[in-house]
């Protein structure tokens, strides 16, 4: 009772009881650009696939087919679509696709052939083929996917309560699994940087987050998100690309067959495959994006001041300091090339600086409100100022975006810019994987510590309580 | 290619039956080598340059060697795939974990034991050698009864916070809050140990709904709850709801045991809880946001403010140190008694008598021991008394010579002069030159070098200027500020450099000048004198005038009174 009672007072487990034990689960950490999964307690997700995925409506089959997988969806096929069923903001959309693909996710790598039998199903359920009672009957008896492996699943932390629920109910009852959670992306991050509090900043596909954690637990009301990531800057290089004089063509490598070098800026010489039909738009633009990802890993750059890139020392511009650095060239699938000076600190910085942002009619320039700085200030503004010294000084950054070339270096210095007083620290995992993968490893964490198999809500407690005992138990 | 065929042609000899030879050989090569006649690790063409006969080299069939199995003398120790329950939880859910088999025994048993060398877990989701078995063995029907009871290493973890407890009574008669109804109280508490008291949490979580409103929203996403309860009353903050716990758990504490009987520790901690100040507490967070929003020219300046105090706190223990250091070098205490004593012509002529005692009981070589301890300049001549044997009787009195010529030197004050004293008796004696002739120095070398001689020499430290000081000073202030006038009207400075001869300049002037001082003074007193006598005289003529010679007898006799009670002093 009140004898032994102590408000505020936690005692930290001894330095060799942080002993893992694993128990063969298995974490899934679905992301806009990508699905990751694997066993947990390993460092690295055995199982990466696209979220993208291919819709195939052949003319001389009845049923479109799902296509998962990267050795599935990038071949031209007549009546190839390319889908993502998440929405910009991350969240499900198309809960039946989702689940096939997370399904394809664990079973393509991890739990081995008895996922494909279930595939095999779908794709009769998708079919003509009324449902066959007798395979239902069949598949309860059978072995599900995850019959074996406890599942964490991770999730952003704006996750509406519906798509939760939707989760474990797929876990659950379709898998089979015996054990589910449900980690929030940004605790799950902080973690795989091995600190309980922290701010982090997730720089992902579609969305950029920042989550305040403290002590394991993330801060709702401080996670700000907008939509300035990683689609945004493939964005801002289109209409660079698009503005320049001439405009600098984006050719997709499927398209081309050979190629010969031609002279940088000078049109490209190559020959191109006949397919007989137009791929659809949505494979073209998938398509482009990977040649985009290319061009942001090797050309684009975070300006790395002193000062944004719009607005240098004196009022002069950046600009003509940045032309005089050395450029990058770039060549495209078809051998166009060119080196690329101003253009490549122009395509990121707008993710600092709303006014540099590169607009179009049809694309506004995004809101001040939205930029990483104020995204990061605005989440400290919610948080006690007790807290808010302890979060400066634990900011992880992570998210495949933050691999920019110099954008940790930029943001501490905007940082240090925006809070003089207390001690900025920042810390962005080194390693790709580690940084692409965050949420993951931290789920894999968690999932392999000892300690945590208490936390898991087990297939009795569903059927106890419902779905809706995810709300109680992973908050 | 060139078979056996071809050399035979080249080197001319005959094709016989080679061929029929090598056919069957080459067949049963081909066969497999089964038989080993045909050397291995050889190219079929260059076996066929052989011939029939053996090759002129031996063609040594090398088998790849490896290294040897290594030997190990234990049996690699066998893990298993087996399930466990969680003693932390309710529900008895079962994972399976691999641990160390233990010998001789099976699944269940001793599990505790074999989990405590989980460091060196292989990867859970890998598949042992021998843990494919016994996944076979544990997977199905095994699980539902051989489950370990054995406690789970990890379940200590699961730590449950002590909320207050109270009744409905308890919570009527004690803990009515007009901010706070029960129900919101509840939920609070809830929370609370939900959060494990972490309050940023909880504050960042709190959205408390009453029931009525909880039911309508109940399916709204969170951007519905924060809009819903931005509309109503404001927002409760972290202190608002730490000081409604802490006072609910003061009260809790106080329903169990009374405060009068709590121990220190109990009290102490009722005391914290009841004492939260919530505006307190909020007024230190406003602090600790403004300490956060300073600016670089603020920090800046801190610092500089700060190191400058630093600075000068530093520098004030030195200095203070260095004061007192010099402080204690002039009043430093006066040497011992012991060598004190001997300061004065008497004591010392004492001190020559007793010695003279002691010389004549005593041998006569021990004498030169109180010589030195009389003084180190009459060392010089005990050495050379000792010098000359033969001669005791006279070498005795030339010693008592040097001593008294040593007394009447100490009287006199020099060093050099003892020895030019110790000189004149020598040569009477035929005493030999004394041996430091660089003592005796000429006034004006003395002046050079700076040596100078003393009649008597005080103990301790003192400071020219402060004899300066004290010349300058008299008996009375009068006196004092007149000698100050003096000097100020002759022009000398209040501070001059005191060296010696300044010194005694000075010394001499300020004598003459405290002369001078004493003159005017009996200058003045006679003058008036005189004035006072011519007065009187006046006075008197004009009495004679009247006539009366009795008078004037008395008047002259008052005068010799008064002259004598007063005289004219001079010093």
């Amino acid at each position: 009772m009140a004898q032994g009672f102590t408000p505020g007072q936690t005692q930290a487990p001894l330095a060799n009881d942080y002993a893992g034990d694993e128990v063969a689960a298995i974490v899934l950490d679905p992301g806009y650009s990508t699905i990751r999964a694997g066993f947990a307690g390993e460092d690295t997700p055995k199982s990466v696939v696209p979220t993208h995925y291919g819709v195939y409506e052949p003319s001389d089959s009845a049923g479109p087919e799902l296509l998962f997988g990267e050795n599935a969806i990038h071949n031209p096929k007549k009546g190839l679509e390319i889908r993502n069923p998440l929405n910009n903001e991350g969240i499900v959309e198309d809960a039946d696709t989702t689940a096939k693909l997370w399904e394809y996710a664990i079973t393509s790598r991890l739990t081995g052939s008895t996922g494909s039998a279930r595939a095999i199903r779908d794709g009769e359920k998708n079919g003509e083929g009324d449902p066959d009672v007798d395979m239902d009957e069949a598949e309860d008896t059978a072995e599900k996917p995850l019959a074996d492996s406890p599942l964490m699943m991770t999730e952003p932390g704006w996750n509406s309560p519906k798509a939760r629920e939707k989760a474990i109910e797929i876990a659950i009852e379709e898998w089979g699994t015996p054990a589910f959670w449900l980690g929030r992306q940004g605790t799950l991050a902080a973690f795989s940087a091995g600190k309980s509090t922290a701010l982090v900043v997730d720089l992902g596909a579609s969305t950029t987050s920042v989550t305040p954690v403290y002590d394991g637990q993330m801060l709702k009301k401080g996670i700000m998100r907008s939509p300035l990531a990683g689609n945004f800057v493939s964005d801002q290089i289109r209409l660079l690309f698009a503005q320049s004089q001439p405009p600098v063509p984006l050719t997709p490598h499927y398209i081309v067959k050979s190629k010969t070098a031609v002279d940088a800026g000078t049109p490209a010489q190559a020959i191109y495959h006949e397919f007989g039909f137009e791929p659809s738009a949505s494979f073209r633009r998938f398509e482009e994006e990977r040649v985009l990802t290319e061009f942001k890993e090797s050309v684009v750059q975070v300006w790395h001041g002193p000062g944004r890139f719009m607005g240098g020392p004196q009022g002069a511009s950046n600009e003509e300091i940045a032309k005089g650095l050395q450029g990058r060239p770039f060549e495209m699938p078809d051998g166009w090339n060119q080196v690329f000076t101003a253009e490549r600190f122009k395509a990121a910085e707008g993710l600092f600086d709303h006014k540099a942002a590169v607009t179009a009619p049809d694309q506004p320039p995004p809101r001040p409100d939205q930029t990483l700085p104020q995204l990061i200030n605005a989440s400290l503004q919610t948080t006690d100022a007790d807290v808010r010294t302890q979060l400066l000084t634990n900011v992880v950054v992570v998210g495949g975006s933050s691999l920019l070339y110099g954008l940790t270096d930029r943001l501490n210095a905007e940082l240090t810019q925006m809070y003089t007083g207390p001690r900025v620290r920042l810390q962005a995992p080194g390693s790709t994987i580690e940084r692409k993968f965050a949420s993951w490893l931290g789920g894999s964490i968690l999932a392999s510590l000892g300690s945590f198999h208490q936390m898991w809500v087990s297939r009795k407690e569903y059927e106890e309580h419902g779905p809706n005992i995810v709300e109680k138990r992973c908050r | 290619m060139a078979s056996s065929k071809d050399v035979r042609d080249i080197m001319g000899l005959e094709a016989g039956a080679a061929p029929a030879a090598t056919a069957p050989n080459k067949k049963k090569g081909g066969g497999g080598g089964g038989l080993g006649r045909r050397p291995t690790g050889m190219n079929r063409e260059l076996l066929a340059l052989h011939g029939e006969r053996a090759p002129p080299v031996a063609v040594v069939d090398v088998q790849k060697t490896y290294l040897a199995k290594p030997q190990r003398h234990f049996r690699p120790s066998p893990w298993e795939w087996s399930p466990f329950i969680n003693p932390a939880r309710k529900d008895g859910l079962v994972l399976k974990h691999w641990v160390r088999k233990p010998h001789g025994k099976s699944v269940g048993g001793e599990v505790s034991q074999a989990v405590d060398g989980q460091g060196d877990t292989p990867m859970a989701g890998a598949e042992g050698e021998d843990g494919g078995q016994n996944k076979e063995g544990t997977n199905g029907d095994v699980v539902e009864h051989q489950i370990p009871l054995a406690e789970y290493p990890y379940a200590k973890y699961n730590v449950e916070i002590d909320a207050p407890a109270f009744s409905d009574e308890e919570y009527d008669l004690y803990m009515r809050s007009n901010d706070w109804s029960r129900e919101e109280t509840d939920y609070l508490i809830g929370l609370v140990k939900e959060y494990y008291q972490r309050w940023p949490v909880i504050a960042d979580r709190y959205d408390f709904q009453s029931q009525n409103t909880k039911a309508e929203s109940q399916d709204g996403t969170l951007e519905d709850k924060m809009a819903l309860q931005k509309a109503g009353a404001p927002p409760r903050t972290a202190d608002d709801l730490k000081a409604r716990y802490y006072n609910i758990c003061a009260r809790v504490m106080e329903l169990h045991t009374p405060v009068s009987e709590m121990d220190p520790a109990e009290f102490a901690l009722h005391e914290m809880l009841a004492k939260f100040n919530p505006a307190q507490e909020r007024q230190r967070k406003e602090v600790a946001e403004q300490l956060l929003n300073r600016t670089r020219e603020e920090i800046k300046e801190e610092e500089l403010l700060l190191a400058e105090l630093q600075r000068i706190t530093t520098n004030q223990t030195r200095f203070e140190a260095e004061r007192a250091e010099v402080r204690a070098r002039l009043e430093a205490p006066r040497a011992a008694p012991g060598s004190n004593q001997y300061d004065s012509s008497t004591a010392l002529a004492m001190l020559f008598n007793q010695l003279f005692q002691a010389d004549r009981s005593k041998k006569r070589g021990r004498l030169s021991l109180p010589a030195d301890a009389l003084g180190g300049h009459s060392a010089a001549a005990a050495t050379a008394a000792a010098g000359g044997p033969g001669q005791t009787p006279t070498s005795a009195e030339a010693h008592r010579n040097s001593l008294l010529g040593s007394g009447g030197s100490a009287r006199k004050g020099s060093l050099v002069h003892g020895s030019a004293a110790h000189q004149q008796h020598g040569p009477g004696h035929h005493q030999p030159a004394p041996k430091e002739p660089s003592r005796t120095l000429a006034p004006r070398a003395a002046a050079r070098f700076g040596v100078s001689t003393h009649e008597r020499l005080s103990s301790g430290v003192t400071f020219r200027t402060d004899r300066l000081q004290k010349l300058r000073q008299a008996k009375s202030a009068i006196q004092t500020q007149k000698i100050a006038t003096a000097l100020a009207e002759l022009g000398i400075p209040d501070f001059v450099l005191p060296t010696t001869r300044v010194c005694e300049a000075y010394a001499a002037l300020v004598g003459k000048i405290t002369k001078m001082l004493d003159l005017r003074k009996v200058l003045e007193k006679q003058t008036n004198e005189l004035k006072v006598l011519r007065a009187e005289r006046g006075i008197v003529m004009a009495e004679k005038e009247e006539g009366e010679g009795k008078e004037e007898k008395e008047d002259a006799r008052k005068r010799m009174t008064r002259l004598l009670r007063n005289p004219p002093i001079l010093r």
